[in-house]
């Protein structure tokens, strides 16, 4: 690694922007607020990602998270809301439900950043020499093989490799298509049935 | 032998489903076009036939085993037919047909074309998550079975609780989806593949028991999010509210499509299924026979016990399909335990035959209800069905049999079912006898325990006058679909030993 200061230094910028915004996302009372400081959350994520070499899912973070699934929210509250400003006031058992829920959940991050020996593990890139994105490319269309044979972590890989047929992502990319269909004509009727209710009013 | 098949050829074992998927692309567009419910109620009967014919196709005058000789055992490849992934497409196709002959005078005309291609796209993902060998393929089959099942509970009723229980279903379904997909995240993680196969044959490289703690994880979480599907208990809140709120056909649906994909599922990635030489399954932890053991016993218990405080029959099968979700859980807890010893009947067998048979009963009592039912005078409560035996005999039979089946009556598929995986937690070897004695024991209770609610109905069906006269014009389709499912579920229990070979074969035990 060439800069590994700027590396560094980059990661924890990043990575107290994400979270710090993470805390406010939770402890902002106004949805809107809240909504915004989740684009910083989810941005500051993609950074990290682009920063360890991972380049197609950072930028499947920018456009699905940041700006698809952002807007929706943003939409919701503006579609639904009564007034100009929603507060979500939270009881305390709510609180006392979710800090419980949080906790079990850092358990069992902590378990696993903790037991991991990951296979190819934190081999920082630079984003400039990343080429996750062409590789994935490949394998959709089957040049190169998207399934590796399976190595346990802390294990030394297995020395008879089981035969294997090249799996593409082709098929995966064709159910996608139908999910999508359907969700096209599910929500063609949501629409519709809303205007024949409203116009039977 | 040459083990490396084009992939071509692998995409060509998808062929049914792929026809599936492209009629239902036409059923959409051509839905604008026509609307009569018989049209496309037959239009799908045939492409159910279709499918049928295209999986038959390849054994026509040979013996069965050109096909599965065509993919190596222990083959690293995205989708497999083999004889477990054979079997239920076979079960999807004739439950399909049944569907479509149950819901054919239920879905209003204008409705119809779009109604039976999201029921062909539930069929084709059936057929692809028994085949999935890939976590990949096995996660976006389950979601082609989810999410049409949001638009037919949707479309069909419009009601206030017809909402509320699509909202109900369609959040805890996403959640559900989410805590399985942070299991195969695990997964992934843990070996570096998403291969099933390759998966488990890493995961194997080491002891069981030293395995690192994120596989407990991963298999926490894949049971999770799989259990909302085959409704076990603690994921089983959604069922009765949502069968309750939506149609017949739809609660038809739901008690019966993901519980076969959900146990698919987790037979293929949790390991209980193997072809021929490999240890048995205990590929993620020797845990996993507990974790199943408590899940079985819990979702028996509180499946019973709250059917036995409902009237509305609606909820009353839904508990009913979370107590039997926790019977064919028995067969899970089992499995890896009978594996090591010369079982009669394994665990994973025994599921996969209670699977077809608890789908044959429960949508059979559903078509009753329905064929019964008319939008003015539904048959909601238990009083509803109050001498019916005098109005229709011959329903009233057939209603009885599905409610003794469920029961477990000698003589029909749900004792056969029951018998068998009762059988396999009698069976387990020494070590771990009284543990497994004590989950029969809780099974032999819940059984008798559910007998209760079964029986009231055949007793208000066969003993009590009628309170109003049910005069519902006979329908053939819906006859038919019930004559079906009565004549699977007495054939299963007189000559059970067909599909019990089987399930043999598929589960490899």
């Amino acid at each position: 690694m060439k800069f590994p200061d700027l590396h560094a230094t980059l990661f924890w910028v990043l990575a107290s922007a994400t979270a710090l915004s993470a805390i406010s996302v939770v402890l902002t009372q106004n949805i809107v607020r809240s909504a915004v400081w989740l684009l910083f959350s989810l941005a500051g994520t993609a950074g990290i990602f682009f920063l360890v070499g991972a380049d197609f899912v950072a930028a499947t973070q920018l456009i699905v998270y940041v700006g698809g699934t952002l807007v929706l929210v943003i939409f919701g509250v503006m579609l639904t809301a009564q007034g100009p400003f929603i507060s979500m006031k939270t009881s305390a058992a709510e609180w006392a439900f979710s800090v419980v829920a949080g906790l079990v959940f850092l358990g069992v991050l902590l378990v696993t950043v903790t037991q991991g020996k990951w296979v190819g593990h934190f081999a920082a890139v630079s984003p400039a020499e990343s080429t996750s994105a062409v590789a994935l490319g490949e394998s959709l269309l089957g040049i190169a093989d998207a399934t590796p044979p399976a190595q346990l972590i802390g294990t030394a890989a297995p020395d008879q490799p089981l035969p294997r047929t090249r799996m593409s992502y082709l098929l995966p990319f064709e159910i996608v298509s139908v999910h999508l269909l359907v969700v096209l004509i599910g929500a063609a009727y949501l629409a519709r049935a809303k205007r024949r209710r409203g116009a039977a009013a | 032998m040459n083990p490396t098949v084009e992939l071509a050829n692998v995409y060509l074992l998808a062929l049914p489903e792929i026809v599936l998927t492209l009629s239902a692309c036409l059923l959409f567009l051509a839905g604008t076009f026509r609307q009569n419910r018989h049209f496309w109620a037959m239009k799908s009967l045939g492409i159910l036939g279709a499918a049928a014919f295209i999986l038959a196709l390849p054994f026509y005058r040979q013996p069965v085993d050109p096909l599965f000789a065509l993919q190596a055992p222990n083959m690293v490849q995205p989708i497999v037919l083999d004889r477990l992934a054979l079997l239920l497409k076979i079960v999807a196709l004739i439950g399909g047909a049944v569907l479509v002959l149950f819901s054919w005078n239920e879905v209003s005309d204008d409705l119809a074309a779009e109604y039976h291609a999201c029921l062909l796209v539930i069929i084709a993902g059936v057929g692809l998550s028994a085949m999935a060998n890939d976590l990949i393929i096995l996660f976006l089959a389950l979601e082609m079975i989810s999410i049409p099942t949001y638009v037919i509970l949707y479309l069909q009723k419009t009601d206030l609780g017809a909402r509320e229980a699509a909202a109900k279903y369609f959040l805890l379904s996403v959640f559900s989806t989410g805590l399985l997909l942070f299991g195969f995240s695990y997964l992934y993680g843990l070996c570096g593949t998403t291969n099933i196969t390759a998966l488990l044959d890493g995961l194997r490289s080491t002891d069981a028991g030293r395995l690192p703690l994120i596989a407990l994880v991963a298999l926490v979480m894949v049971v999770a999010g799989l259990g909302f599907k085959i409704t076990a208990v603690p994921f089983h809140f959604y069922a009765p509210d949502v069968y309750q709120g939506t149609s017949l056909t739809s609660a038809a649906l739901l008690a019966f499509v993901p519980k076969v994909a959900g146990f698919a599922a987790l037979l293929r990635v949790l390991d209980f299924v193997w072809p021929g030489n490999r240890p048995p399954g205990v590929a993620l932890g020797t845990q996993a026979p507990i974790l199943f053991w408590i899940l079985a016993a819990m979702t028996m218990t509180v499946g019973n016990v709250l059917a036995l405080l409902q009237d509305n029959l609606k909820r009353i099968l839904a508990y009913s399909s979370v107590a039997h979700a926790g019977y064919m859980l028995i067969g899970l807890a089992t499995a890896p335990e009978l594996a090591h010893q010369a079982a009669a009947v394994g665990g994973g067998q025994a599921v996969v035959f209670y699977l077809v048979s608890y789908g044959a009963m429960t949508v059979g009592a559903f078509a009753v209800l329905a064929y019964l039912s008319t939008p003015q005078a539904p048959i909601e409560t238990v009083d509803d069905l109050a001498g019916v035996s005098r109005s229709h005999p011959a329903v009233a039979l057939m209603m009885a049999i599905f409610l003794f089946s469920l029961i477990g009556m000698p003589l029909t598929a749900g004792f056969a079912g029951k018998f068998f995986l009762f059988l396999g937690a009698l069976e387990v070897r020494p070590e771990q006898a009284v543990l497994f004695r004590c989950l029969a024991l809780i099974a032999a209770l819940n059984a008798a325990a559910g007998a209760w609610y079964y029986l009231r109905i055949i007793a208000a069906m066969y003993l009590r006058t009628p309170l109003r006269a049910i005069d519902k014009p006979a329908t053939w389709p819906g006859l038919a679909a019930i004559a079906v499912c009565a004549a699977i579920t007495v054939a299963l229990g007189v000559y059970p030993t067909p599909l019990l070979q089987a399930a043999k074969a598929a589960v490899g035990q």
